[in-house]
C-alpha cells in the first residue's frame, strides 16, 4: 500500500511544509464531512472548561451519550468535593423528543440538587435539545428560584459551531458566577490562573510558584474549582491566561466589565515557566518590588534542580524526530520549545483549534520542512508520520493507537493526563515521558521500523 | 418488541451503557474494509473513537457528516453526500456504513431516501449500508444488533456475485451472528468451526480489525473482518446461528435471513459454562450434521476438574452481575453453575429481555431468594442496593469501579467498555477454555481478597 494518501481537496490550504510555497494557511473552519477530524463538538468545548468545577453539578440535557462519553473522563483533580466526577443526564428518550424535554429537565434538577446539595448547577443543552426548542433558560430561571442556588444553563448544542465555540459558551456561563461576591477581602497582589484545569494536580504546583512569591491565587478558572472562588474573582488585580484561549473570552469579558488587565503565559517548559513568572512579577513590580526578586530566586533554585537530570535525557535523545499534535496552539508553541531543550526535531506540529496568527508564529518557530497542520485526521498524521520517519508523537487519545501500530512511541499531553507536566518539576516528567516512549526497546520488534519485527 | 422499560425518575446517573451509534460503529468495525460514517455533529464520532479507542487500543476511525446550524435546518443530505465522497476518496472502503444519530433523526433526515439519491449520483460508490440508531432509543446494545440486521438485509442476496467469489466449500456453510463479545472469543467460535470443518461467516468479525498486530505499512482501515461477498452470500448458507439473547426479531440478522430467503436459523445463550457451551456444540453440531471435535471433551472434563477444584471458594458467595444483556445473561448461568449466589443482575438495556430471560431460569443452588433483576438501571441506581445487599464480588464493566472503590468490594472486569485495565480485548470467556479463564479470574479474586484481609497473612490459600 502506498503512503502517498492525498489531500482532501478542501482540506488542501489546512497542511503546510515549512519551505514549500508561500504560507497562505487556513484555520478556524468547520470539519469537513467524512474527514474524520479529531474534534469533538460545542458540547466538548464546554466541558473541557467547566468539568473541574467541583462543588457544581453538571448535568447533560440530551440523549445518554454525550452523558457517559464525558463521564470522568479528565484528569482534573479536587482537593475536596468531587461532584463533577459523576455523570448525569436527563436522558432523553423518544417521548421527550415528541414532548420536549423542559418538564424532565426541571423534574431532574428537583431530584439531583437536594441530594447533591451542590453550589451551582450547570445545564448543558446537546444537539436535539436545540432542535426539539426546549426553553433552557426559562426553566434554569426558574430552578434558580425555586431551588436556591444559581441554575446556569451552557448552550453547547454540538452542532452550533466547533469545539471553540464551546469555550465561548461555557465563559458566558462562568460570567453570570463572577462578581457576585463583593465582600471577600483580596490582596493588591492577586491573581486568577485562568485556562488552568489542575490534571494531575498541575494547578497545585503553579499556585504555589506564587504563593512563594507572595502573590495570592484568588481564584484558578477552573482547575480544583469552587463556586464561590469563581464569585469573588473580579476581585483579582490580573487575570494570568493559560492554554490556547478556552478561557480568553472570560479573561476579555472580565476587563470590559471590571478592567482587569490580563497576560497570556505557558506553564510548560522551563523557557515559558519561567517567563511566566517572570511576567507576573513585572506587573506588581510598582506595588511591591519584592516579587521580582523571589520570582528570580525561585526560577534559579528550580532550574538548578533539573540542569543534571536534563542533560542526561538530551544526550540519549538528541536527534530523535516528533510529532505534535495537540487542542489547541498555545501548547504546541510550549512543545517545540521543550523539545528543542531535549534535543528533539519536530517534524510535524498541528492543532484542532489554532488561529491565523497560531500557526503563522509556527511556521516562523519551525525548521524548514517542518509540516503544520490544521484539524488534522488520522490518514494524514499517518501519512506524515511515516513520510518524516518520526519516533516519537505527543498527543491525545485518539492518535495514540495510530503512533503504535506505526511503530512509534506516544506521549499523552491532553487533558486525560495522570501525570503532571507543568511547571519545573512538570518539564522533568514529560522529559521522562519523552524518554520512556522514544527509548523503549519494544519497537525494535515494530515490523515497519525494523528488521526484527519482520520475522515472525 | 415491547414498551422499553422507564426509570421512576426523571435522571440517569453514573449510567451503565452507552447510546446506539457506538453499536453500529463497532458492529461496522468487523466488516473488512468498511468506514463508519455517523450522521450527525461531529462530536459523536470523535467521542465514540475515543471512548471504544480507550477499551480496545487499536486505531478506530469513524467519519462524521459534521453537522452545522444550516444543516439542522436545511437537513443533512448534502453533508451525508459530502462525507461519503469524502471517506471514498481518502479511505476507498469497500463498504461504507451509516448510523444515525440523535439529532439527524430528530430533524427527520430520510437516510434511505438520501442513499438511493447518492447511490444513483454516484454509481462508482461502494455498498452504502444505512442503520437507524438514534441515541435516544435503547442502548449500545441494540444499535450493534439493529446494525448487523441492516448489514444482513442490505447485502445478503442482493449483489450478483462472480463465480469465483461464490463460497464453495465440502462442509456445510453456516452463518454465525455474536452480540458484543471479545475479539478474543471470536477467534475460539472460529477455531470451533474449523475443528467442526464447518465454512462459517461470522458476524460481524472484529477478532483482527478491533486486536491485530503491528502495521508494517500503512493501512487506512486494519486488515481483517467479514468479506464483503460472504455477506452477500449469506442467503446461500445452509444455516444460521444467532448466539446471545433472546432479542426481539427486529434486532436478529437470522431471524430476517429465515423470513427473506427461508435460511434455518436457530439461537442459543452466549457458550459460557459447561450447560452452555453442551448446548451450543450440539446446536452447532444439529445444524451442520457436523461431529463435536475430541479436544472440546478433553477442555470440557479439565473446565469440570477446575469446578471442582474452586467450589469451596465460591460457594454462596454474593455477586452483583451488570452489563450488556447477553454478557449477564451468560454470567448468571456461569454463577449458577459454579455454586456462587448472584444477588443482582442489572443492564442499562431497557429492552426488558433480560428479566423476561432469567426468571425462567431457576434458582441457583447457593441462592436464599431470588435475585434482584434490573433493567434501565444505572450504577447511580444500583448504589443503594449494593450497599445494602453487601456482595462479595461485582462482575461486569469497568465503570463499576467508582461503587467498588467507594464500598471496598472487588470488581472483575468483564465486557465493555474496560477503561482501566490491560488486555480487555484478549479476555475469554468462551467455550470450556474461556469458562476456565473466566473461573480463574473469578476465584483469584476471591483469593486475593481473602489473603489481602487476612491479618495473619496466609501465604497458602
Amino acid at each position: 500500500m502506498t503512503t502517498a494518501v492525498p489531500l482532501l481537496k478542501e482540506r488542501e490550504k489546512q497542511v503546510y511544509e515549512k519551505g514549500k510555497g508561500q504560507f497562505e494557511f487556513q484555520c478556524e473552519r468547520k470539519s469537513v464531512a467524512g474527514s474524520v477530524s479529531q474534534r469533538a463538538c460545542v458540547f466538548c468545548g464546554s466541558r473541557v472548561v467547566l468539568y473541574p468545577v467541583a462543588d457544581a453539578l453538571h448535568l447533560a440535557h440530551g440523549s445518554i451519550g454525550c452523558a457517559s462519553y464525558t463521564w470522568d473522563i479528565r484528569g482534573s483533580v479536587s482537593s475536596g468535593p468531587e461532584l463533577h466526577r459523576l455523570c448525569f443526564s436527563t436522558d432523553l428518550r423518544e417521548k421527550d423528543v415528541i414532548h420536549g424535554g423542559e418538564k424532565k429537565l426541571m423534574q431532574a434538577l428537583r431530584e439531583l440538587i437536594p441530594l447533591h446539595k451542590p453550589r451551582a448547577a450547570f445545564v448543558y443543552s446537546t444537539c436535539i435539545v436545540g432542535v426539539i426548542g426546549d426553553d433552557v433558560q426559562a426553566v434554569c430561571r426558574k430552578a434558580t428560584e425555586e431551588l436556591g442556588i444559581p441554575v446556569i444553563p451552557v448552550q453547547s448544542e454540538g452542532f452550533n459551531g466547533t469545539k471553540k465555540d464551546g469555550y465561548r459558551v461555557a465563559c458566558k456561563a462562568l460570567t453570570t458566577l463572577v462578581g457576585t461576591d463583593d465582600t471577600t477581602p483580596v490582596s493588591k497582589i492577586s491573581i486568577n490562573i485562568l485556562g488552568e484545569f489542575n490534571l494531575a494536580g498541575e494547578a497545585w504546583i503553579i499556585k504555589e510558584y506564587y504563593r512563594r512569591m507572595g502573590v495570592e491565587v484568588v481564584s484558578i478558572l477552573t482547575g480544583d474549582g469552587r463556586v464561590d472562588h469563581i464569585r469573588k474573582s473580579h476581585r483579582a488585580a490580573l487575570n494570568v491566561v493559560q492554554c490556547s484561549g478556552s478561557l480568553t473570552y472570560l479573561a476579555e469579558e472580565m476587563k470590559e466589565k471590571y478592567g482587569i488587565p490580563f497576560m497570556r503565559v505557558s506553564y510548560f517548559g522551563i523557557e515559558d515557566v519561567s517567563k511566566a513568572l517572570y511576567d507576573v512579577a513585572g506587573f506588581f513590580e510598582e506595588e511591591d518590588p519584592a516579587v521580582m526578586g523571589k520570582a528570580a530566586a525561585l526560577v534559579r533554585e528550580e532550574v538548578a534542580k533539573l540542569q543534571a537530570p536534563m542533560k542526561t535525557y538530551r544526550s540519549k535523545l538528541a536527534g530523535k524526530k516528533a510529532a505534535i499534535y495537540v487542542g489547541g496552539a498555545f501548547k504546541a508553541f510550549s512543545l517545540i520549545k521543550i523539545l528543542r531543550t531535549l534535543s528533539v526535531d519536530v517534524v510535524m506540529v498541528g492543532s484542532q483549534t489554532g488561529n491565523k496568527q497560531d500557526y503563522a508564529q509556527l511556521a516562523d518557530m519551525c525548521d524548514p520542512g517542518t509540516v503544520i497542520v490544521d484539524d488534522s485526521n488520522p490518514m494524514e498524521m499517518s501519512r506524515f508520520i511515516i513520510e518524516k520517519d518520526v519516533d516519537l508523537f505527543i498527543g491525545g487519545v485518539k492518535e495514540r493507537p495510530m503512533a503504535f501500530k506505526l511503530g512509534v512511541g506516544f506521549c499523552d499531553h491532553n487533558h486525560e493526563r495522570k501525570t503532571a507536566l507543568a511547571g519545573f518539576e512538570g518539564t522533568l516528567n514529560f522529559a521522562e515521558e519523552v524518554a520512556s516512549s522514544a527509548l523503549s526497546p519494544v519497537w525494535r520488534f515494530s515490523p515497519r521500523r525494523s528488521d526484527s519485527g519482520k520475522r515472525s | 418488541m415491547d414498551k422499553p422499560i422507564e426509570k421512576p425518575y426523571a435522571h440517569a446517573s453514573n449510567p451503565c451503557r452507552q447510546c446506539m451509534p457506538l453499536g453500529a460503529s463497532w458492529a461496522f468495525k468487523g466488516i473488512e474494509s468498511c468506514m463508519p460514517v455517523l450522521h450527525g455533529s461531529q462530536g459523536c464520532a470523535t467521542y465514540i473513537r475515543r471512548y471504544m479507542i480507550s477499551h480496545f487500543r487499536e486505531p478506530i476511525d469513524i467519519a462524521s457528516s459534521s453537522f452545522d446550524e444550516t444543516t439542522v435546518i436545511f437537513g443533512g443530505e448534502a453533508n451525508l453526500e459530502k462525507a461519503v465522497l469524502n471517506v471514498h476518496r481518502q479511505y476507498h472502503p469497500r463498504v461504507i456504513g451509516i448510523g444515525t444519530t440523535c439529532l439527524s433523526e430528530t430533524i427527520g433526515d430520510d437516510v434511505d431516501r438520501f442513499i438511493i439519491r447518492i447511490r444513483d449520483k454516484y454509481p462508482e460508490l461502494p455498498p452504502l449500508i444505512p442503520v437507524s440508531t438514534p441515541s435516544y432509543q435503547g442502548t449500545q446494545e441494540e444499535g450493534f444488533l439493529r446494525t448487523v440486521q441492516g448489514t444482513v438485509k442490505t447485502l445478503a442476496g442482493q449483489y450478483q456475485l462472480t463465480e469465483e467469489a461464490i463460497p464453495q466449500s465440502d462442509g456445510p456453510l453456516l452463518n454465525l451472528f455474536m452480540p458484543m463479545i471479545t475479539p478474543a472469543d471470536i477467534r475460539w467460535l472460529k477455531e470451533v468451526l474449523s475443528r467442526m470443518k464447518i465454512k462459517g461467516t461470522l458476524l460481524p468479525d472484529y477478532s483482527d480489525t478491533l486486536d491485530g498486530g503491528m502495521w508494517s505499512e500503512f493501512h487506512p482501515m486494519p486488515p481483517g473482518g467479514t468479506a464483503l461477498e460472504q455477506i452477500i452470500a449469506m442467503d446461500r448458507a445452509d444455516g444460521s446461528l444467532e448466539l446471545g439473547s433472546d432479542y426481539p426479531a427486529e434486532w436478529r440478522p437470522g431471524y430476517y435471513l429465515q423470513k427473506r430467503f427461508g435460511v434455518p436459523n436457530a439461537r442459543c445463550g452466549l457458550p459460557v459454562g459447561i450447560d452452555s457451551t453442551d448446548h451450543f456444540l450440539s446446536i452447532l453440531s444439529e445444524i451442520t450434521g457436523q461431529e463435536i471435535p475430541g479436544a472440546c471433551e478433553q477442555a470440557r472434563s479439565r473446565l469440570i476438574d477446575a469446578y471442582g477444584d474452586a467450589h469451596k471458594y465460591l460457594f454462596g458467595k454474593k455477586v452483583v452481575l451488570f452489563g450488556d444483556t447477553s454478557t449477564v445473561e451468560a454470567l448468571y448461568r456461569f454463577a449458577s453453575e459454579v455454586g456462587l449466589d448472584p444477588v443482582l443482575c442489572f443492564t442499562g438495556s431497557p429492552s426488558g429481555i433480560l428479566e423476561k430471560t432469567l426468571e425462567k431460569l431457576p434458582l441457583p443452588e447457593a441462592s436464599a431468594n431470588p435475585p434482584l433483576i434490573k433493567e434501565n438501571f444505572d450504577f447511580g441506581d444500583a448504589e443503594a442496593l449494593i450497599e445494602e445487599l453487601q456482595p462479595d464480588l461485582l462482575i461486569g464493566n469497568s465503570k463499576g469501579y467508582k461503587i467498588s472503590r467507594k464500598m471496598d468490594i472487588p470488581l472483575l472486569r468483564v465486557g465493555f467498555p474496560i477503561h482501566d485495565r490491560f488486555g480487555a480485548s484478549r479476555q475469554r470467556m468462551l467455550g470450556y477454555e474461556g469458562t476456565a479463564s473466566l473461573l480463574d479470574r473469578v476465584v483469584n479474586e476471591v483469593m486475593e481478597r481473602k489473603q489481602s484481609k487476612s491479618t495473619v497473612g496466609y501465604t497458602y490459600i
